[in-house]
């Protein structure tokens, strides 16, 4: 029965086989190191992502390296707290929060910088979104005015010819 | 006589069913159609569109692959086993790339083999207008409502899909059932006789694309609890269940740690071409490249078995040493088993994979019919409210405005769409966002129009010229921007858009807009046919 179950989501599922998911494992190896492995969904490992650890609060980037054939990585824990991310190209990037090490994080996370105007301005609505939505509303407005006032037309001249 | 009331009552509630089905999908249905014309032709549209494209095709065999191989392994930031070219000529493209699974691949010019400027997300018509097909609407600002509108357009469309097949499948019991009269002296006759001639011949095709184009919208919505089911509620990710049998999982192999000289790339190739012949290979996979124990695996498409092989699932290949180029292993395109064969066909039906231009056109040209057809089905509903309005007054429904704007003012929309490709610059920032913004308000701008204009005829007659002026103007702009290109595919795209444009030009010439033009226009020409 399950066989033909998943025959039968052979079938109707081909949609979501153009893209696999790509899984991240962290484990703890109880002496102050951790493993990395990375793998989609089907099994099939992940060597060639780019894994990287990077510092909470200041973003700086601890260790980046690319997955081995083995699909696996054994790391020495970072001193700061950190996060493991799995880059698996354009879309494709998964993150889990960094394993402390058996004393405890050193350092605490330093808190982002303020956002520079700079930033502001890249997260703010593109002015190409914003011109483009404030015409559709008027062109939008206008047409509704348009309908009513030609049907106004219509009724007064419908009016005009039965009287 | 209770029978024949029966029977009767039967048919009138099937026919009012078809028509109010009809009229709730007939929109959205020619919005997909129109668009999937153009996507039928993406693989040329892709290359047209990217100046970085306007490439002579070249033979695969000719090319110095380790050129540009060298530049990629001379990166230190990509990476360097299981690298991936993709040859050109697949899928319409003009480049070459080396790629990874987790890399932004690289493109090469394969005739010098330089580096190319990739355009990227500055331009992506072919795209935008494959997803105007399925219905991805609103995708351009994933971090806004764009996830959420293209989920939901994606929803729609294909529900409208599932829609549509009952819809076609009751015209058939229809058509069946009803003698149709080939009398047509009224336009309401002759429209309901275009639509039901028009679909008695393309509705097998129709019904099929349709299908496949069902599965593949509304199969994601289905997949978690079938996943759910199967797995005994283990896995809610269907990739993980069915992925094994589609993708084989593929055991590693480890570099042996001996370098040894490669046979150059065109000479594997060659190889290959020889062990199998009815293969056109896409694809090229280096395995511990460099190392004794060095592989090539090369990916196609079996060009005797269509439907079966050469989409996303199945890919016949030959794995080679890249050492000596003995045959280390081959999978052919009826190795695989009977369900990867389905899947592969449900897509081959939408994506038309390794089908050459003839044919594309054969199914365009089906898609244009049902075009029509959808649209005289419109304008049998819309003749038949008019006969309810008092005939002192234009015919003033906002169904028909809504129709007008949808089916006829995409096409000056589209136009406006091809025309920016080439008048936008292409270092302009948010470049696809002004480009996709500005075709959404042209389109929104023809319902404005259409509403203003009392007479539907003469809305019409100028959303085709203008449509036409536009691509034209289109393949104007791009021989000025770029200048002529006597190539194959980026000609054929010009010469295609310019008969588009002189037909719509031609349309708009032919179409009256007087009352008693429009009679004698319509059933003037069906007693000529």
């Amino acid at each position: 029965m399950k066989k033909f179950m998943v025959w039968v989501m052979v079938v109707m599922v081909p949609t979501l086989m153009c893209a696999h998911t790509l899984l991240l494992h962290v484990s703890d190896n109880d002496d102050d190191t951790i493993s990395i492995k990375g793998e989609f969904s089907t099994g099939e490992g992940a060597s060639g992502a780019l894994v990287k650890l990077q510092a909470l609060g200041s973003q700086e980037i601890l260790f980046q390296q690319r997955l081995p054939d083995s699909s696996e990585l054994v790391l020495n824990i970072p001193k700061v707290p950190y996060e493991v991310i799995l880059d698996g190209g354009p879309g494709h990037q998964i993150s889990r929060k960094g394993i402390a090490p058996k004393t405890g994080f050193e350092e605490k996370a330093t808190k982002n910088e303020p956002a520079s105007p700079t930033k502001a301005t890249n997260q703010s609505v593109p002015l190409a979104l914003s011109v483009c939505l404030g015409l559709a509303f008027v062109l939008l407005g206008a047409t509704l005015f348009i309908s009513i006032y030609n049907t106004n037309r219509l009724l007064k001249k419908l009016n005009a010819a039965k009287s | 006589m209770n029978e024949i009331n029966a029977s009767k009552l039967w048919k009138q509630r099937l026919l009012r069913l078809h028509a109010a089905l009809g009229m709730v999908v007939s929109l959205l249905m020619y919005i997909s159609v129109f668009f999937g014309i153009f996507a039928i032709f993406l693989p040329y549209l892709q290359v047209w569109e990217k100046p970085s494209r306007h490439i002579e095709r070249t033979d695969v065999t000719q090319i110095d692959y380790e050129t540009m191989l060298n530049q990629v392994l001379e990166d230190p930031n990509f990476p360097k086993n299981n690298l991936l070219i993709t040859l050109p000529g697949t899928k319409g493209e003009t480049a070459l790339s080396i790629s990874h699974r987790f890399s932004v691949p690289r493109f090469f010019n394969p005739i010098s083999g330089e580096i190319i400027q990739d355009e990227g997300a500055q331009s992506q018509l072919a795209f935008f207008l494959n997803r105007l097909h399925f219905g991805k609407v609103l995708d351009f600002d994933k971090e806004l409502f764009g996830v959420a509108f293209s989920f939901f357009g994606r929803l729609l469309f294909g529900c409208m899909a599932v829609g549509v097949m009952s819809i076609v499948i009751s015209g058939v019991i229809l058509i069946i059932i009803f003698s149709y009269k080939n009398k047509t002296k009224t336009l309401q006759a002759l429209f309901s006789r275009l639509h039901v001639k028009i679909f008695t011949w393309v509705f097998p095709i129709f019904l099929l694309i349709t299908l496949s184009g069902a599965f593949m919208n509304l199969s994601l919505l289905s997949s978690v609890p079938m996943a759910k089911l199967a797995s005994g509620g283990k896995e809610s990710r269907i990739d993980a269940i069915i992925g094994p049998v589609l993708f084989p999982k593929e055991e590693a192999r480890i570099a042996s740690g001996e370098t040894a000289p490669m046979l150059p790339i065109k000479t594997l190739i060659e190889k290959a071409q020889t062990l199998n012949p009815q293969i056109n290979f896409q694809q090229l996979k280096l395995v511990n490249w460099n190392a004794t124990n060095a592989q090539i695996e090369l990916k196609g498409y079996d060009v005797t078995k269509p439907f079966l092989n050469g989409g996303a699932f199945n890919k016949p290949s030959l794995t080679l040493s890249a050492v000596d180029g003995s045959l280390i292993s081959e999978q052919k395109a009826l190795d695989r088993s009977w369900s990867v064969f389905f899947a592969e066909a449900t897509f081959f039906l939408h994506f038309l994979a390794g089908v050459d231009i003839i044919n594309r056109t054969l199914v365009a040209l089906v898609m244009v019919a049902s075009a029509l057809a959808i649209g005289f089905g419109v304008m049998l509903w819309l003749e038949k409210q008019a006969k309810k309005f008092d005939e002192r007054i234009p015919f003033y429904h906002w169904m028909a405005k809504l129709s007008l704007s949808i089916m006829v003012g995409v096409i000056p929309a589209t136009g406006v769409l091809f025309v920016l490709q080439w008048l936008l610059p292409f270092d302009l920032s948010d470049r696809l966002l002004w480009q996709k913004g500005l075709f959404y308000n042209a389109w929104l701008a023809t319902l404005f129009w259409a509403f203003y204009r009392f007479n539907t005829y003469q809305a019409a007659k100028e959303f085709l010229a203008l449509g036409g002026a536009l691509f034209i103007g289109s393949v104007f702009l791009h021989w000025f921007m770029l200048g002529f290109f006597p190539f194959s595919s980026i000609l054929g795209v010009d010469l295609w858009l310019l008969a588009l444009g002189s037909l719509l030009l031609w349309s708009a010439r032919k179409l009256p807009c007087q009352s008693e033009a429009i009679q004698s226009f319509w059933i003037r020409k069906k007693e000529k046919a």
